[in-house]
């Protein structure tokens, strides 16, 4: 009887096996080149993903529109390897780092397009020769727990955050490695502050983490101030009601204006150009901008006076902007990259 | 050197009982045998004197001393018995030296007081060049050995052996049969010996106790066992025996299957159960208290195991080796019962009837 | 009749030659083929081998056009206009070729052509323009395109009278829709684009040639010239089938044969030396496992190593000498030996008297505690490590908090910080236990219990014979249990990399995960990292397998007799809560906090705060589509690989069992291998090799996956079918064979039900690890095929700590479930 049963349980499993790898259908790399498709790579939170998956499947009922999502760092090796081999696996690119984009057109990946009227729609820089265009702007601030600490007693600017000592081990911040916005400030702040500043944020002994575990030690009390992306901060207060707040440092503010890619055609997955363009079109359109606002990010068209959630006015942040030199981003960015590692990551 | 005391003991497993009324005592210097068929129990009473089990009612003394009551229990390594095992439990990792020190070195003795005792053991066993060895290195009978050794190194008042020389082969068995009985004699040591096989039982013992299904049968010395086994089980289990019903009516027993009829002067009436040792039926051409006919004859070497049918009823005789030639199938013969046990149909002795030829 | 059985004999045998024979000459015929494709897929330019699948597909397409199409209508132009016609059509061809070379083409086209006289001239070179127009060249507006076939018959043949006549010169003007695409290019000059428009719209459906295959052409061929190449392939017709069989697979087909033919050798050489011609189909399948293993496990190590060595083609140690001169990796070497080696010891001294407690005293609650402490071993490490960050940060850990309050420490931070490598030890050692506990427990189970109890009657107290008895009997077990402790504590990256990277504690795996972020030498700096962890995985497995083993004192008993369990007395409640502190700390508290955690808003505020209590979180893992996409995957991938992994499993035990093939012992010790080679570096191994340069190339599906899995996880489930196999005696199935029964019958009749058990277990111990496992998923998955342990690494990273605590107090429920499962269905005698 028992064996009976083992053994039916046993054919059971197989049959589910084989009916979960069938219909699964296994992920496939080779899918059919149907005209209709789009691979997008793009390092936008989930959230926002499923956001603008919905809202473009309604502008382009008949496209049909793949995200894959991953960390910079994690799509940089991506890209890395597919590049050995000549194609890229997507058709166009949202990572957060900017200077990537200088990186791949002089290399060559990418498709140039025109956008009506970009000078005056656009209050970011984009790529004269149409290869980039700004999308969204990631803001890197200063965070903090009111309900903890009051703002007094805390850092006013990135100059203090890592040399006021009497946050050495309670301060934190993202991994310039994995995260291309942490790189993006990293290189500013090194450009401003010159090295030592990385020889005092280690001093400090600042945490290098994710942003959810950050914010959760904000929480915790575990850590006074940290360095993070504004719409991380922003989603928790509207989201779960938090209280924790942004602290925009008076040294400036590090604006990063992410670009939108695609990639060159005879390089790309799909071939389709023609529908990347309209979907990047549509991103710097209004209704592209309103996702982006409603995703916590500041808009990147002119004129525009609605901030996300509870944020502050962006134009003003562009006065503040600490400013980053994009170039010296890429092109020395093993360097810092380098600097970074020897002097906070190590005892 | 101790007497020791077994009263009301009752065990059960799982709801089984395995042990009914145990009531014993082995007399100090005794070499008792715990007898039966495999799962009767026996091994588990050993145990409990051990101190490996305890008894769900009842006590067990080991000399005056209670070691295992519904109050008090000592455990194993305070009772200062010695014990081999049927699987000799010999440690592997240990010389046989080592192996034979171990109960000494516990007592933390001196090293040389040690050495002596060791020593001294082991010549006992016959096993002093052996010393150094390890157990992998050694037949099983010599690992044998040095488990008795080790048993009996410090000196315990009582032995306990359970089924040691069942992993042995047959020489083997018979000859380490002697020497653990001389061993026993030589040092007077109290033993208590488990085992299912009763020609070693009946060859070492003094005394045996014989269960079966947990509850005690019988409990006398190999002679007065096998003489007079107190019921069917008793005398089927020791020696060879041949069972038979039959009716007493007319003061004469009347066995079933045949018009034939036997000699009675007891007091009985009615159904009774005949047992017969094959051994004890004298086999004649010439005249007997039975009438049959051979049906076959097995050489056996020293005997001859015959078959002898009387009506429908067939009948185990040992006879003198010649016979196996001087009869054949076939042939009429006479059969004398020179000793015949009876039993009632339930099983108690009630008669014994003597014949002697 | 003895003549006549030798005669039947003599034939089989004879017939068994004939077919190794025939097979034989079939490998050498797939190396062959395959060599020939390589080296003329080599000399193509090619950028993928199933460029020759497109243009085989495209040239039947192109031939079909031809005879519908282009042929009738030319001949209806009549031979002026049609050679008017072929005349533009050469000019437009040699500059699309021009222009994409950037060289001067016309020899080349006119020696291509010069083969063809007339109607042949005519046929190639509308071939040669059909498939040149339609791979380069911009497209062609859409919306006119749709029009043209939503014409009629008539109207359509109008259409294209219109676009001959115009292109021929005759006429002028342009149908509407002509001129509309005309008017839409706005570069090319207007004959170009009507003659691409006449082949575009040639035949009857929507799209005159496939655009699967147009695009897969593309994206197979980019250099120009190979192009050119594979233009004029196409134009010479359609390649037969079977050739192009070998040329678009000629690397796997080559390396098939290479391993085909290596079996055959094999096997003949098996059949010699044991002088028995007749096929034993037990040794294919044996030889497919070992064919398994070479491919998809040794190719990657040994190309990992080869890389490590040669990382330009030249032999040089300067891969290492850079890697192992930076402070920062000698610091990460230093910590991953000093970690491994604490935890091995920590986790063996806690593993001992555990086991020994739970399975031979009488402690209270002993299968409680059990299951209690293999439990740990069903949890993603990573999601330990989250909580005991939670529990010992020395800011505000709540033990720190707790531990300041009792000692009166005042407000610093401590007493104690998981940030440091303390910190780490302790956590994989809480983590890695449980292998230690389950080897000895094992061992314990199957120990002759007379062996303590002759050490007892012999006057030694139970603690006494712990000491000078049992233990040095069970050294081999508790040697072989540290050195799998050490192996898992080396190879672990989820713990490292969330509770040392805060605290400048790097390790081994956490540098190579990072150098793997760098692109592509830093690629081959994390394989020359990884090499290290392999030889020492390798040095050790060899160790414990092959020394220690060896000097294994077999205990096990003959008597069945329950092992006596030794009375604490008066000890026995002091332990129980000893042990029970012991369980509370180790492995309450830490799943408790999970599953507050995963019930808070404010991560900082107690659950029961005002309003910080929500099921949100737990909400969005049951609804998110994602979610669910994974919880499928996961249960398929380790449903594959547990399911392929005991069939291997079983064929394995049996020929380590049951025969005494020479060399049986060397897929045992590759599955072995497999299992102690660190995740990461099987990981980076197979992205490396199965990317198609060795012919296979599964990156980025959910094969390579499974493969990773099945390679690190299989030995568990072979050490218990292989200790099941040993414990069924060999005569019941001698028995069955004698009764007539074929082998395979024996198998699945006799054997198979008797070790049925163990099977299942053995499938569950595969199955349950794969369920959650990060480290090589992070490093193989593409979008569809994320995993469970993948998505709580997500949420972990990017998310948020509630949401991910959520996740893995749901994996932690559904292992559980599981394990209760199997619990059941082997009536407790499994349970892991």
């Amino acid at each position: 009887m028992r064996k009976k049963f083992l053994k039916t349980l046993v054919c059971l499993i197989l049959l589910l096996t084989f009916c979960c790898m069938s219909l699964t259908g296994c992920g496939a790399e080779k899918k059919k080149d149907t005209s209709g498709k789009v691979e997008i790579y793009t390092s936008i939170y989930p959230f926002a993903i499923d956001m603008m998956a919905e809202k473009l499947k309604e502008e382009f009922p008949e496209l049909d529109i793949e995200f894959f999502y991953g960390g910079t760092g994690t799509l940089q090796t991506k890209l890395a390897g597919e590049m050995e081999t000549g194609t890229l696996g997507c058709d166009m690119m949202l990572v957060a780092e900017p200077a990537y984009s200088l990186e791949l057109k002089e290399e060559g990946w990418l498709h140039s397009f025109a956008v009506e009227n970009a000078d005056t729609l656009l209050r970011f820089p984009y790529d004269p020769d149409g290869y980039w265009y700004p999308v969204r702007v990631c803001n890197m601030v200063l965070a903090y727990n009111p309900e903890l600490y009051s703002p007094e007693e805390l850092p006013a600017t990135f100059y203090d955050f890592a040399y006021d000592e009497s946050l050495k081990g309670l301060i934190s911040m993202g991994n310039p490695l994995t995260s291309g916005t942490t790189m993006a400030a990293i290189a500013a702040l090194s450009d401003k502050y010159g090295y030592e500043y990385f020889e005092a944020l280690g001093r400090n002994d600042v945490m290098i983490e994710s942003g959810s575990t950050a914010l959760a030690k904000l929480q915790t009390g575990e850590c006074k101030v940290i360095m993070i992306l504004e719409e991380s901060v922003l989603k928790e207060r509207k989201e779960n009601g938090s209280e924790l707040a942004c602290i925009y440092p008076e040294d400036g503010v590090i604006l990063m204006p992410s670009t939108v890619m695609i990639v060159d055609e005879e390089k790309s997955l799909n071939m389709n150009t023609e529908a990347c363009e309209q979907i990047a079109r549509w991103m710097l359109s209004e209704e592209g901008q309103q996702l982006i606002l409603e995703a916590y990010m500041h808009s990147v068209a002119a004129n525009t006076v609605e901030t996300p959630y509870d944020s502050v006015d962006t134009d003003r942040l562009i006065a503040q902007d600490m400013g980053v030199d994009w170039e010296r981003c890429y092109k020395e960015r093993e360097e810092i990259r380098t600097k970074f590692q020897e002097y906070v990551t190590v005892e | 050197m101790a007497s020791i005391t077994i009263r009301n003991v009752n065990k059960s497993f799982d709801n089984t009982m395995v042990l009914k009324d145990f009531n014993e005592t082995i007399a100090d210097g005794e070499f008792v045998t715990l007898l039966g068929p495999s799962g009767c129990g026996k091994t588990t009473m050993l145990r409990m004197i051990a101190g490996f089990e305890r008894p769900d009612t009842g006590e067990i003394l080991i000399g005056d001393k209670v070691v295992s009551s519904g109050k008090t229990f000592l455990p194993p390594e305070k009772r200062g018995i010695g014990m081999v095992f049927q699987s000799y439990a010999v440690w592997p990792h240990m010389t046989v030296f080592d192996n034979v020190a171990y109960p000494l070195t516990v007592q933390k003795l001196k090293k040389d007081a040690i050495r002596q005792e060791v020593e001294r053991v082991l010549e006992i066993v016959h096993l002093t060049q052996y010393a150094e060895r390890v157990p992998s290195q050694l037949s099983g009978g010599q690992q044998q050995r040095v488990a008795l050794a080790r048993a009996l190194v410090a000196r315990p008042q009582v032995l306990l052996l359970d089924e040691p020389l069942s992993n042995l082969d047959a020489k083997l068995r018979e000859s380490m049969r002697f020497e653990i009985k001389e061993i026993q004699t030589r040092l007077g040591i109290t033993v208590i010996y488990v085992t299912h096989d009763q020609a070693e039982a009946m060859a070492m013992s003094d005394r045996i106790v014989l269960i079966n299904d947990g509850v005690v049968q019988q409990s006398a010395s190999p002679a007065e066992l096998y003489d007079h086994p107190i019921n069917q089980f008793a005398a089927d289990f020791l020696g060879k025996v041949v069972f038979l019903k039959g009716e007493i009516r007319d003061g004469r027993i009347h066995p079933d299957g045949t018009d034939q009829t036997l000699r009675y002067d007891g007091n009985r009436q009615g159904r009774i159960e005949l047992a017969l040792r094959p051994e004890r039926i004298s086999l004649s051409t010439e005249s007997g208290e039975l009438e049959g006919v051979m049906v076959s004859r097995f050489y056996l070497g020293d005997v001859s195991d015959c078959r002898v049918r009387v009506g429908s009823v067939d009948f185990r005789v040992i006879a003198p080796p010649e016979t196996f030639y001087r009869l054949n199938p076939g042939d009429r013969v006479f059969l004398t019962l020179r000793e015949k046990l009876l039993f009632d149909e339930d099983g108690s002795l009630e008669d014994k009837l003597r014949i002697r030829t | 009749m003895q003549g006549q059985r030798k005669d039947r004999f003599d034939r089989s045998e004879a017939r068994c030659r004939l077919i190794l024979f025939v097979l034989v000459l079939v490998s050498v015929g797939l190396i062959w083929g395959g060599a020939w494709g390589v080296r003329k897929y080599a000399g193509s330019g090619f950028d993928a081998e199933d460029g020759f699948l497109h243009i085989e597909e495209l040239s039947k397409a192109i031939d079909r056009l031809y005879d519908d199409s282009f042929q009738p209508e030319l001949d209806a132009m009549g031979t002026e206009a049609a050679s008017a016609f072929l005349d533009r059509g050469y000019d437009l061809l040699l500059s699309q070729w021009e222009e994409a070379t950037g060289k001067e083409m016309q020899s080349a086209l006119d020696e291509y052509l010069s083969a063809a006289e007339g109607d042949a001239y005519a046929e190639k070179l509308c071939k040669l323009l059909c498939v040149t127009c339609s791979v380069s060249g911009t497209k062609l507006p859409s919306s006119e395109m749709k029009s043209v076939f939503s014409l009629s018959s008539a109207e359509k043949a109008a259409f294209r009278e219109n676009l001959t006549a115009c292109i021929s010169g005759d006429s002028d003007t342009l149908s509407e829709i002509a001129a509309a695409v005309c008017a839409e290019a706005e570069t090319e000059d207007r004959h170009a684009v009507l003659i691409r428009l006449w082949f575009a719209t040639a035949g009857d459906s929507a799209e005159a040639l496939p655009t699967e295959h147009l695009n897969g052409l593309k994206k197979a061929v980019r250099d120009p010239e190979a192009r050119i190449l594979a233009y004029e392939m196409t134009a010479d017709g359609a390649i037969n089938g079977f050739t192009r069989f070998f040329l678009s697979n000629s690397k796997t087909i080559t390396l098939s044969g290479l391993l085909f033919f290596a079996d055959l050798l094999l096997l003949m050489l098996l059949m010699a030396r044991t002088r028995s011609w007749v096929m034993d189909w037990k040794w294919v399948l044996i030889l497919l496992i070992v064919d398994f293993m070479l491919a998809f496990q040794v190719l990657p190590l040994v190309y990992l190593i080869a890389k490590a060595f040669f990382p330009e083609g030249k032999f040089t140690f300067e891969v290492f000498k850079r890697l192992y001169t930076y402070p920062m990796n000698l610091d990460a070497l230093k910590n991953t030996l000093i970690s491994a080696a604490a935890t091995m010891v920590f986790g063996t001294l806690l593993a001992f008297p555990l086991a020994w407690l739970v399975g031979r005293t009488n402690l209270y609650g002993k299968r409680f505690f059990r299951s209690l402490f293999v439990m740990t071993y069903m949890v993603p490490p990573y999601v330990g490590a989250m909580v005991w960050l939670r529990l010992l940060n020395p800011n505000v850990g709540t033990i720190n908090k707790v531990l300041r309050l009792i000692f009166q420490l005042g407000d610093t931070p401590g007493p104690l910080n998981i940030y440091s490598l303390g910190g780490l030890i302790w956590v994989l050692t809480t983590f890695y236990y449980p292998y230690a506990f389950i080897t000895i427990s094992r061992a314990m189970e199957k120990m002759d219990p007379t062996l303590e109890e002759a050490s007892r009657i012999s006057g030694a107290s139970s603690l006494k014979t712990l000491l000078r008895i049992t233990l040095p009997l069970m050294t081999p077990s508790l040697i072989a249990g540290a050195l799998l402790v050490f192996v898992c504590a080396m190879s672990c990256y989820g713990i490292p990399s969330i509770i040392g990277a805060p605290g400048k504690v790097h390790t081994v795996t956490t540098r190579i995960i990072e150098y793997n972020g760098l692109g592509a030498q830093g690629l081959s700096d994390a394989t020359g990292l990884a090499v290290f962890l392999m030889v020492l995985a390798i040095a050790i497995l060899f160790l414990s397998d092959f020394v220690v083993a060896k000097k294994q004192f077999i205990t096990v008993s003959g008597k069945s007799t329950q092992p006596k369990q030794v009375d604490l007395g008066k000890w026995r409640i002091p332990i129980t809560i000893l042990v029970s502190l012991f369980a509370v700390v180790v492995i309450l508290i830490p799943f408790t906090t999970i599953l507050l955690t995963s019930m808070k808003t404010d991560v900082g505020k107690s659950v029961f705060a005002a309003g910080n209590f929500t099921l949100s979180q737990w909400k969005t893992i049951f609804s998110r589509k994602e979610t669910l996409d994974c919880l499928k995957n996961s249960l398929t991938f380790g449903a594959a690989a547990a399911t392929i992994g005991i069939f291997v499993a079983c064929a394995m035990s049996y020929l380590l069992q049951r025969t005494k093939v020479r060399g049986r012992k060397i897929p045992d010790f590759l599955i072995t291998l497999g299992s102690g080679t660190p995740s990461v570096v099987i990981a980076l191994g197979l992205i490396m090799t199965m990317k198609g340069d060795f012919g296979i190339n599964i990156y980025n599906t959910a094969y390579i996956i499974i493969i990773a899995y099945l390679i690190k996880y299989l030995m568990m489930g072979m050490r218990c079918v292989v200790s099941a196999m040993s414990q069924t005696h060999v005569s019941l199935e001698e028995c069955s064979q004698i009764s007539g029964a074929s082998w395979f019958r024996t198998m699945f009749r006799i054997t198979g039900p008797l070790i049925l058990p163990s099977i299942a277990a053995g499938w569950f111990l595969i199955f349950i690890p794969c369920f959650y496992e990060l480290s090589m998923t992070t490093l193989l998955y593409s979008n569809t095929t994320k995993t469970l342990g993948f998505q709580l690494y997500e949420y972990w990273t990017f998310t948020s700590q509630p949401q991910s605590c959520a996740m893995a107090f749901g994996i932690l429920i559904l292992v559980v479930l599981l394990n209760l499962l199997l619990n059941k269905i082997t009536k407790g005698k499994f349970a892991i």
